[in-house]
């Protein structure tokens, strides 16, 4: 029997050799890893040198598209990208929606990996069989927006495009690739991956078909599925509003803490700017969404009037990319703030990681260790100008920006003068929330642990609730996603209380197997309307593996444990897993009084509290408590007896 | 029979690509946007409004039909639907030609003609489509809803001139 989702193939790409290869998919690895990020692990660890510095030809690019991508199944679209990041150090994953993972998959191939060092600038062509490695020199020095166009100009817009802009050339590391225009990918430097290979872009498109097992069956899941978001009273104001709908969460209940850490955006400060009824008027010109998801959530804005009139963008998360230019970086109104993005988009910085960046360089400058004599004579303060002017720096690779954009870690030797002081990161990358205001919750411990660096989503899932949500929201998702007894007992050790380090580590899991199988959205407008039966049902019909939602939440540990692992040998430990001093400074609000760190019944926690959950956490993922490495027996358990013996004889234990 | 129609919304079509996935999966068991008979065509960074549909109308008078020398193409009397009759179609593409719209399209496997069926009257598309960007409609409803369209246009334009 052939297997329905999976393409069947592995496309190898060394640009270096200008050689590409085919290989058959093996199946039985596929059914251990899923797909998607789970093979991403399982060919890095046996591919990657753990040691290699990110920007060498040897660093290696890959693309994983999971069996459900592609298919008819809902909100089935989540491809994700493993490297080394140069900004991290770290081997992990990035995920987008969007085009072009369907593309490849309908081209035939599962898994796409790239090496080498391309001797003049090229994109690679994927149409099928036909896999061309193509000049890119007309190319060089254009943008995101103008290469996607020229690169539709040429091979027509059924094509879908990733393209990295003018910063990944110039190698610097805060940037995101844009797929289609739109779609980020590749937070920590896929750009500047591809600057150092010579790799500006690539184009995908297929029309090989992906194979169904089960087609009754999956229409009959899908349906299901789609009636519960049919049937939702809201519905319409969710769409209208993007994942602005989260507008009023970070306004009033939640908030996003401003001046490096050290204030809380005012709320009427926010609902003066960015109210939602001025963004659906003046801001908003359409809505996209990624292949057959039923809550479409990217926007297209454009700006209608002022100085900016006709500043155009198509953003995922816009929500999440407004409040970063407005707390982190205060560039004032609205059109001054999709402005900024554009810029942003263009160039292919990364508003998540960037603006951090930008938000800590005024603080030392304000203290003086930063001067005129660094930023070229210009004074450093929260305003549009000073964005815009590292927003051009950055882009150019040089001056302060320069330094900036090239990540804490880097920047932090760079400048050094006791700046890392002032530095809120982990493992070399900014969180996004801020635990002091929205407490301890999933997504903000996940910010800790997470092998990646301080990168929230992978922790938030629809876990993500307000602090004044009912616990036993969590225990409903949890129970229903298929979490075994004995962890609840242990999640939920008496009534009243739960403990957010143990309950971290299952919301992990779920986000790396929807990245793994390519099905399902971290975002609660999307999973809410999910069954954890759903995924057993549609990967079993479309694949036609009769697989149970236990054994794929077994292979997921699996590879989640391998991700662990892929990061154990590059050299990360419990040393990296650090709780960032700012959290336990008081952060003093205009309009809340003083907010303090506190789990999520509001009771605050020490560092010596948070230490705690840290050896809860890796006590439930069965990882030493005193390493954080993955425990001989945990990966037994899971089948990875290769694993444990490579780890042992590299020294990491015993 | 009632004259039945698809009727498209290209301002409300998010480009999800679920109406083509479906679509494929239902006539071909695979998902395949290029076996789909309709077809989301993208422009820029493909939102609502930037989008276009494209789908068989089930011409009253079809072109399609008629340049067939086969008459490979007929009307399914049950359905409204103008079919292909896959034995006698030769593969030639006059018909792919001949629509104006690029409501036929070429079956690249099974080397002949390929329209929208209507799935046989209950059209799996309309069902995927969560953005109400296709409609299943007989032809007086659309009649009346197009004229709403219009007022509501026409309303829009006073508010610009009279406010
Ligand atoms: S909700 Fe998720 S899958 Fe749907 S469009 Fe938004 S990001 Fe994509
Ligand atoms: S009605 Fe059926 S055949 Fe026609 S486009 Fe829709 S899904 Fe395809
Ligand atoms: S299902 Fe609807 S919204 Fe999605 S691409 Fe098709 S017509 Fe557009």
């Amino acid at each position: 029997m052939r297997a329905g989702g999976y393409a069947g193939q592995v496309l190898y790409i060394d640009l270096t050799k200008e050689e590409i290869k085919k290989e058959p998919l093996d199946l039985d690895m596929a059914r251990k890893f899923l797909g998607g990020f789970g093979l991403n692990c399982k060919f890095a660890w046996d591919l990657l040198d753990p040691t290699v510095d990110p920007y060498s030809p040897d660093n290696m690019i890959f693309m994983g598209m999971g069996p459900m991508v592609g298919t008819a199944a809902p909100a089935s679209n989540k491809h994700s990208v493993m490297s080394k990041w140069p900004s991290t150090g770290t081997i992990s994953p990035g995920t987008a929606g969007g085009d072009f993972g369907i593309n490849v998959k309908l081209s035939g191939y599962d898994e796409v990996i790239i090496k080498g060092k391309a001797k003049k600038p090229v994109y690679i062509k994927i149409n099928g069989d036909d896999v061309q490695i193509c000049d890119a020199s007309d190319l060089w020095g254009k943008d995101t927006y103008e290469t996607t166009d020229m690169l539709w100009e040429k091979h027509g817009r059924h094509y879908s495009v990733i393209a990295m802009g003018t910063a990944g050339e110039r190698l610097v590391n805060t940037t995101i690739c844009l797929i289609d225009k739109c779609t980020s990918w590749g937070k920590g430097g896929l750009p500047a991956i591809m600057g150092s290979k010579n790799l500006k872009a690539f184009v995908a498109h297929g029309n090989k078909g992906i194979r169904v097992a089960d087609p009754k069956r999956l229409i009959e899941r899908t349906r299901m599925i789609q009636q519960r978001f049919e049937s939702y009273p809201d519905r319409q104001k969710l769409l209208d509003l993007g994942t602005m709908d989260g507008f009023v969460f970070w306004a009033d209940i939640h908030g996003m803490s401003m001046n490096n850490w050290t204030s809380r955006f005012p709320t009427e400060e926010a609902y003066r700017l960015y109210n939602t009824d001025y963004y659906l008027e003046n801001i908003n010109a359409g809505r996209i969404s990624d292949p057959t998801c039923p809550m479409g959530c990217k926007d297209h804005v454009k700006v209608k009037k002022g100085e900016y009139t006709g500043t155009e963008a198509w953003v995922s998360s816009f929500y999440g990319r407004v409040v970063h230019m407005a707390a982190r970086c205060q560039v004032g109104s609205y059109e001054k703030n999709v402005k900024a993005q554009e810029v942003f988009q263009r160039t292919g910085l990364c508003i998540h990681s960037y603006t951090a960046l930008i938000d800590w360089a005024v603080e030392l400058y304000e203290r003086g260790i930063l001067t005129k004599k660094d930023t070229g004579g210009v004074e450093l303060k929260h305003d549009f100008e000073t964005t815009m002017y590292l927003a051009e720096q950055a882009d150019k690779h040089e001056g302060l920006g320069g330094i900036l954009s090239q990540g804490y870690k880097k920047a932090i030797q760079d400048i050094g003068r006791g700046c890392e002081r002032y530095a809120v990161h982990v493992k070399g990358m900014e969180p996004l929330y801020d635990p002091r205001i929205n407490r301890l919750s999933s997504a903000e411990f996940n910010q800790v642990v997470n092998p990646r660096g301080a990168h929230a989503p992978q922790g938030a899932s629809t876990l993500y609730m307000s602090k004044d949500a009912d616990p036993k929201g969590y225990r409903d998702w949890l129970e229903d996603r298929g979490v075994p007894k004995e962890a609840l007992k242990r999640i939920f050790p008496r009534s009243g209380y739960f403990n957010i380090a143990r309950l971290c580590s299952y919301a992990e899991d779920w986000v790396a197997f929807m990245n793994s199988v390519g099905m399902g959205c971290l975002r609660g407008r999307v999973d809410n309307f999910f069954k954890g039966e759903d995924w057993s049902e549609a990967y079993s019909a479309v694949t036609g593996f009769e697989t149970s939602l236990a054994e794929l939440k077994t292979a997921i540990r699996r590879c989640y444990n391998l991700y662990k692992a892929l990061n154990v040998r590059v050299g990360f430990s419990r040393k990296d897993d650090v709780f960032p001093d700012r959290w336990f400074e008081p952060l003093e609000t205009i309009d809340r009084g003083t907010m303090v760190l506190c789990d999520y019944f509001g009771t605050p926690l020490s560092r010596e509290d948070c230490e705690k959950l840290l050896d809860d956490y890796y006590d439930e993922r069965g990882w030493d408590i005193q390493t954080g490495i993955p425990s001989e027996e945990t990966l037994m358990e899971i089948d990875l007896q290769d694993v444990f013996r490579d780890l042992q004889k590299r020294g990491f234990m015993e | 029979m009632e004259e039945k129609a698809l009727v498209l919304h290209p301002e409300r079509c998010t480009g999800c690509h679920a109406c083509e996935m479906i679509c494929s999966l239902v006539h071909d068991s695979e998902c395949n946007l290029s076996l789909s008979r309709i077809g989301i065509m993208k422009t820029n960074g493909g939102g609502t409004n930037e989008n276009i549909p494209v789908v068989c109308q089930q011409c009253h008078d079809p072109i399609c039909a008629d340049v067939c020398v086969m008459g490979a193409i007929s009307r399914d009397e049950e359905t409204g639907a103008l079919v292909v009759n896959e034995d006698l179609c030769v593969g030639c593409k006059t018909c792919v030609i001949a629509c104006p719209l690029g409501g036929v399209l070429y079956h690249y496997i099974k080397g002949c003609a390929m329209k929208c069926d209507l799935c046989g009257g209950d059209p799996e598309c309309v069902k995927s489509c969560l953005y109400d960007a296709i409609e299943f409609l007989p032809m007086d409803e659309w009649g009346i809803k197009t004229r709403l369209k219009g007022a509501e246009n026409l309303g829009r334009i006073f508010e610009i001139v009279y406010k």
